[in-house]
């Protein structure tokens, strides 16, 4: 058997013991280990599986998300995240799908003050979640607003993606944040708009709230007021350089403790709630990330990607016919590549292709960035899916993956607008 | 049986505490350097420890998240299968075979724990040694292979898991 | 063709090593008339961490980029010999004083059993990158935070300035915002992390990085190696590691050409506030050398042998 054949074959018996009920983190683990045996040898196959969970055991860019998801926890028990999103319902909850407006919004104000899509969707999914469901929005919109907007974490600067991109490529790296910056309002307002045109197809998806008066309105913003504050620390001690965007989570969660102890809301119980539901939600997305990771190496040593790659190099085509393939590699093996995976596997080959067709390192990274993104929210390995299903146990995947399909749709559309007009990504940067 | 339960839910209890603290910890120490860093005091090594810190607290937490049977799996197909049994029987039998890919990152961590440990392998700057905090990773997951095994064994049986709160294809 | 290996490295083919890399690959092919075939796995999608020795003994890649120096543990001499030769600036005299080293000491081939080495680096001098002011006295360190390998700390401790271990990708963000003040690098760092965006001021302070051994095969895969193919391999050996350095050299000009265009200050260091720093990696240095003595490595010899060959 050859490599690729042998990785077609770990990849059909993925798909087949994860629809025979194995939770996907240890089918993942299980089938990357063992093909990664048979195509290398059983003693690499064991050195790689160790090197690789205790990197991922040891890395602090990762190890952000138990504190970001502390602090979320956090503030659900205080409950900030009710009285956000009451504030949300009462400007603009009349309107159809206007809470998962809101949930788009909030995210990519969120991913201002954190570098990681993962981290972002895992707060969000903890906020924003149960409050639409208590508004009886449907499940799907719901979850899909949630994986969509936490794509924003790494769109908007700072971002952890744009920094590993502009290390591989030499590219400036303040360019690649300034660039992200009008795709990310674009991209806003696109998932808005989609938001808008599923609820007039189906009303019932997210239905309108009742109606208040302009002095309800203004009230309700008494209650924001801690969020507010909280938000700005973070962001202003990025900004002003007290801390770093990793160092934000820990900060985010003893503001939030703060929070709860000044609202009366942190009792020892609450507190210890909390507590231990970020120690469930961490086990269960570092359960999926640790297959993950061991699959990526499996995939990897395949050569399936490698054969894409050069087919794509030798195929001869038009810059643009290349840019399009190009693209369409990144969206077939974002369904079972995580991104950074993605990235380091085809950059080192795509990059210096594209740059010699002509088209500017810093729109690819834009494209790439997007890429990898749609690639956490596509079928069927879709972490960021897999994220919201660890923070929103009883929601069914399948629920979560047709919500996020509208927004893909988004997304092609969107990546299309930024091919089409380039200086939406360079208008900026080259400022 | 009964007993087997208590006493694999006390022990992940116990190290349910310890996950906890290492993630206070975390918050603390990162809290404690940007404070520090604010008022001019050096505190090298933050890195390092923080490193060592997130071991127990992402391997405990996988132990912690099995015994509370919270484990992300797709179960559209499988919920088509009427005969409750038989639908135990194959969660079951999934879990278990899945177990395997934990016994080989246990396998792995033990074999580097000892390797590196004999090596003497030390936290930079800090001097800590890192060889139990390898072991302890090695002990979450055999720990985590357990609680598993143990889960896969009482669904082949037809028992219920107790904290299983799933709730098939539900749809508001 | 008749023998395939697969190769693996951090780097990508634009980066100097990778270049260098890729050449290598090409060169192999055609001197053995095609019957070496080298799949190359870049940007460390294969091999990705510190622990790449580790890696290619167990037979991950058949050929791999190693680092020694970042490993956690084991490969004492290849991993702790770099901090020897504190306060040098002439690369290729440190790669020669290197080599003869592990001629005369077979500790260091022995130590890297698992795998045969293909090729060495050495580091050109990383210096002094600064936000706010550059860098005359060592007084000038005082209070200052800055991003270092775990090698300098102790140097720039004793300066009162604090090194921190930050990983790399937090660094651009912490010298963007101030967090840090500034970070110990080469030339090449201004452009390839874009550090001439965040720093004003290159202050030619120089830090050591040694020689290391930096390409191997795994032990198994080259024992399988017909032996005139062994001999191509061994033949270019020398050309793997001139080669690496010369493109890094390139990439050092290109760097210091970019910091130049992006405004960045150059200055000088006082060749005896050199030499004063330079006795700061002294105490450090003695100490390792003891510990590889008590470990029946005669590191003390190796240390005093080095410092006798830069100080002629
Ligand atoms: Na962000
Ligand atoms: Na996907």
């Amino acid at each position: 058997m050859t490599s690729v054949t042998i990785g077609f074959a770990g990849l059909a018996l993925l798909f087949t013991v994860i629809a025979l009920g194995m939770p996907i983190g240890f089918a993942m683990g299980l089938i990357g280990f063992g093909g990664f045996a048979l195509l290398v040898s059983f003693d690499a196959a064991i050195v790689r599986i160790g090197v690789t969970t205790y990197n991922l055991a040891t890395n602090l860019a990762i190890g952000t998300i138990p504190l970001f998801l502390f602090m979320a926890h956090l503030l659900f028990a205080a409950g900030l995240g009710k009285d956000m999103y009451d504030f949300a319902a009462k400007w603009v909850g009349r309107r159809r799908g206007g809470l998962a407006m809101a949930t788009i919004g909030a995210s990519a104000g969120f991913s201002s003050v954190n570098a990681s899509s993962l981290a972002t969707t895992a707060t969000m999914g903890l906020v924003a979640l149960p409050e639409m469901r208590k508004h009886k929005y449907n499940l799907s919109l719901a979850s899909g607003s949630i994986v969509a907007g936490g794509g924003f974490g790494s769109l908007i600067p700072p971002s952890g993606m744009f920094i590993i991109y502009g290390i591989l490529t030499e590219t400036s790296i303040g360019k690649l944040f300034a660039a992200g910056i009008m795709p990310g309002i674009t991209l806003a307002i696109l998932y808005i708009a989609m938001i808008a045109i599923w609820c007039r197809i189906n009303p019932n998806a997210g239905p309108r709230g009742p109606k208040y008066s302009w002095s309800e309105k203004l009230r309700s913003f008494s209650k924001t007021g801690e969020v507010i504050a909280l938000f700005g620390l973070v962001m202003g001690g990025i900004v002003l350089g007290y801390f770093t965007p990793t160092e934000a989570g820990a900060i985010g969660a003893l503001g939030a403790i703060i929070i709860s102890a000044v609202r009366g809301r942190l009792t020892i119980a609450s507190f210890k709630d909390a507590i231990y539901a970020t120690l469930k939600t961490t086990g269960m997305i570092f359960g999926i990330l640790f297959g993950a990771m061991v699959f990526n190496s499996f995939v990897t040593a395949s050569t399936i990607p490698l054969h894409i790659v050069n087919m794509v190099t030798e195929s001869g085509l038009s810059p643009m016919g290349v840019m399009l393939l190009i693209l369409g590699v990144y969206f077939l093996l974002g369904m079972v590549l995580d991104a950074s995976a993605m990235m380091t596997l085809t950059i080192p080959l795509f990059f210096p292709l594209v740059t010699s067709l002509g088209f500017d390192a810093i729109l690819f990274g834009v494209l790439v960035v997007r890429m990898t993104e749609i690639a956490l929210i596509t079928p069927p390995v879709g972490m960021s899916i897999f994220i919201l299903s660890g923070v929103a146990k009883d929601v069914p995947l399948t629920t979560m993956f047709k919500g996020a399909l509208p927004f893909v749709c988004m997304d092609i559309i969107h990546v299309a607008l930024l091919l089409i007009f380039p200086a939406l990504s360079l208008w900026l940067p080259y400022l | 049986m009964q007993f087997i339960d208590t006493f694999l839910k006390r022990i992940c209890e116990a190290v349910g505490v310890v996950g906890v603290l290492a993630i206070l910890s975390l918050m603390a120490l990162t809290v404690v350097t940007v404070v520090f860093r604010a008022l001019h005091i050096a505190f090298p090594g933050t890195y390092s420890l923080s490193e060592l810190l997130l071991i127990p607290a992402v391997s405990l937490s996988l132990a912690y998240a099995a015994v509370k049977n919270e484990h992300t799996r797709v179960v559209l197909l499988v919920d088509r299968i009427k005969n409750q049994r038989i639908r135990s029987a194959l969660h079951g039998i999934m879990l278990m075979i899945g177990s395997l890919f934990w016994v080989a990152v246990a396998w792995a961590t033990l074999r580097e724990a000892i390797r590196k440990g004999a090596q003497g392998e030390l936290s930079p700057i800090i001097n800590v040694p890192v060889a139990p905090f390898r072991w302890a990773m090695a002990a979450a997951m055999i720990l985590l292979i357990i609680v598993i095994l143990w889960q896969g064994y009482k669904l082949l049986r037809g028992m219920k898991l107790e904290e299983e709160n799933h709730t098939p294809e539900k749809q508001t | 063709a008749e023998i395939e290996l697969t190769f693996s490295t951090t780097y990508t083919p634009t980066h100097p090593y990778g270049r260098a890399d890729e050449e290598w690959i090409k060169r192999i092919h055609e001197q053995t008339d095609g019957r070496v075939n080298i799949t190359a796995f870049w940007g460390g999608s294969l091999i990705n961490s510190r622990e790449g020795i580790d890696e290619l003994n167990a037979g991950v890649a058949d050929i791999s980029y190693i680092a020694p120096i970042y490993a956690s543990s084991g490969y004492d001499l290849s991993r702790l010999t770099p901090q020897f030769f504190y306060g040098y600036d002439d690369a290729l005299e440190v790669l020669e004083v290197y080599k003869k080293l592990w001629d005369e000491y077979p500790q260091f081939a022995e130590e890297l059993e698992g795998a045969k080495v293909l090729g060495y680096n050495v580091g050109t001098p990383m210096h002094l990158m600064l936000r706010d002011k550059a860098l005359n006295q060592l007084a000038d360190l005082q209070g200052l935070r800055i991003r270092s390998a775990v090698d300098f700390i102790g140097a720039l401790t004793a300066h009162g300035a604090e090194g921190v271990t930050m990983p790399m990708t937090d660094t651009y963000p912490s010298l963007q915002r101030g967090v840090l003040d500034g970070v110990i690098a080469p030339y090449e760092a201004l452009k390839s992390l874009s550090f001439a965006e965040v720093v004003k001021y290159y202050s030619e302070l120089p830090h050591s990085r040694g020689a290391y051994p930096s390409r191997a095969i795994n032990a198994n895969a080259w024992a399988k190696l017909p032996e005139d193919i062994q001999k191509v391999f061994e033949d270019n050996i020398d050309w793997w590691t001139k080669a690496t350095f010369d493109y890094a050299q390139e990439s050092e000009d290109a760097g210091r050409e970019y910091g130049v265009q992006h405004g960045v200050q150059f200055n000088a260091v006082d060749p005896a506030v050199i030499a004063e720093y330079a006795k700061a990696f002294e105490p450090a240095a003695r100490e390792t050398a003891k510990q590889l003595d008590a470990k029946g490595i005669p590191g003390t010899e190796i240390h005093d042998k080095i410092r006798a060959a830069l100080n002629k």
